[in-house]
């Protein structure tokens, strides 16, 4: 059996690396000169900067991602994060079993239930998160803190975000923890997924654009540099490329369907610092902030993402439709001078950093869940338009893939 | 080498691959034509086709 990877992006490597062990024959297709996508190191003057994400993962070496990197023999240590997160509230930083305290004895009490509510994980109807929360409690801090952490973790309001996906994220959060770092950021992970395809003999074709799929047969047809056949082809993609590249194939309404997703989008800012500004290894919430939703200092758990002695602190801020960027950006700036007062003194921008349209936080938002099976069969959809519920980030990129290999075990 | 403002999104992953420090992004890359050699390393690794010689 044949197998054909659109894209060598989280995603892909993950399909990739999977059906190679399965005893496919794999040959991977990447557009650019690197694999990796949106998950794999920028060396800038020894800073690790990432490509897109923040060089975390969100359920530490518990969840989809680390179960499925261990499987595949994939070496790559994931350091949990400790703490998980803190919260800065009133210029003070806490816990998250310490919120209930900052409020009064009857929003506490509402609290409580609402954190117990989370943590049973049951929600029916299609609410927002937002609107879920607005029947439980009115109090505005209680909604920033939301904000924070939508934004952060799915570049999203809590207002845009199915209550029931929040609800079924917590849940996970509560099972499995919090975050981790792998070892070497972002880059560690692809690194390990390439010395993976290596070891099975799948071929990695770099700078080689796919320029159409189309049926030859029972076989699909891929068009690169040459063409050549294969029995199954899954695309890291996104959908709306791979509905441009299968149109031929493609019913015309999945097409439209997805051409009518937006992906959600954000801004990340990468600061070189000279000690330590958070002084740990989780995220920092930042509710009171104008724009700027979390922030990691991820060299507190893996100091070499810095030149020695240094540190690199990320913030990321969720960026709404329509918006100024230049002045978001500014936004975004302005959060940090103001959350750290000493920033100014140890602290240099190294880059800022959008993701939007065409290279999006997540092509799908959160809480869409799309199917990794197209209506063609053999043709199948991974990356971050195909999140299962309850997953984010790069363990919903995980958490996808094992989705798609079920359905390709079940056919081929 | 020209930028598309449509096509560029300000990822800045062409930024660190420009041997002569000519790219500066800020919402969107801007590619200082005095200190650029040309090299077109910038076009090869921008995610977006929105770097073009010329």
């Amino acid at each position: 059996m044949r197998a054909c990877v659109i894209g060598a992006g989280l995603g892909g490597l993950l399909a990739a690396a999977n059906l190679a062990k399965e005893g496919f024959e794999v040959e991977v297709y990447e557009k650019l000169p690197y694999a990796g996508g949106r998950f794999t190191n920028l060396d800038y003057r020894g800073y690790q900067l990432s490509t897109g994400a923040l060089h975390m993962i969100p359920h530490r070496e518990r969840g989809p991602l680390g179960k499925m990197l261990r499987q595949l023999g994939a070496g790559v240590e994931i350091i949990p994060s400790q703490p998980q997160a803190t919260f800065r509230i009133a210029g003070k930083d806490y816990e998250y079993e310490e919120l209930p305290s900052l409020f009064s004895l009857r929003d506490k009490l509402k609290i409580t239930k609402i954190l117990a509510m989370l943590k049973l994980g049951k929600a029916t109807s299609d609410e927002s998160y937002r609107s879920w929360l607005e029947k439980q409690i009115k109090n505005e801090l209680v909604f920033k803190i939301a904000d924070s952490f939508t934004g952060w973790s799915l570049s999203l309001k809590a207002s845009e975000v199915p209550a029931k996906e929040v609800i079924a994220q917590t849940k996970n959060i509560n099972k499995l923890g919090g975050p981790g770092i792998p070892e070497g950021g972002c880059g560690g992970v692809t690194k390990a997924l390439v010395e993976v395809l290596q070891s099975e003999g799948a071929e990695l074709h770099l700078k080689q654009r796919v320029t159409a799929i189309k049926q030859n047969g029972r076989a699909f047809e891929v068009v690169a540099k040459e063409k050549r056949n294969y029995d199954i082809v899954v695309s890291n993609a996104g959908p709306k490329v791979t509905a441009e590249l299968a149109q031929e194939i493609l019913p015309r309404e999945y097409a439209r369907a997805v051409s009518r997703i937006k992906g959600a989008a954000g801004i990340k800012i990468s600061v070189a610092c000279k000690k330590a500004m958070l002084g740990h290894s989780g995220v920092l919430f930042t509710p009171e902030a104008e724009r700027i939703n979390g922030i990691n200092e991820v060299t507190n758990a893996d100091p070499s993402l810095a030149p020695r002695s240094e540190h690199l602190l990320m913030s990321h801020q969720r960026l709404a439709e329509g918006a100024d960027v230049k002045r978001e950006i500014e936004l975004g700036l302005k959060d940090l001078r103001r959350l750290f007062p000493e920033f100014k003194k140890y602290c240099r921008v190294l880059a800022v950093q959008v993701y939007r349209n065409s290279w999006p936080v997540n092509r799908a938002p959160s809480g869409t869940h799309l199917s990794p099976a197209t209506p063609v069969e053999g043709l199948y959809l991974v990356g971050d338009a195909v999140k299962p519920e309850g997953w984010m980030e790069t363990d919903g990129i995980a958490a996808g893939v094992e989705e798609a290999l079920r359905h390709i075990r079940a056919s081929y | 080498m020209l930028v598309s403002e449509e096509r560029c999104v300000g990822c800045a992953a062409c930024m660190p691959f420009c041997p002569n420090e000519a790219i500066t992004v800020y919402g969107v890359a801007e590619i200082d034509p005095e200190r650029c050699k040309n090299c077109g390393l910038c076009v090869a690794y921008c995610p977006n086709d929105a770097i073009e010689e010329g």
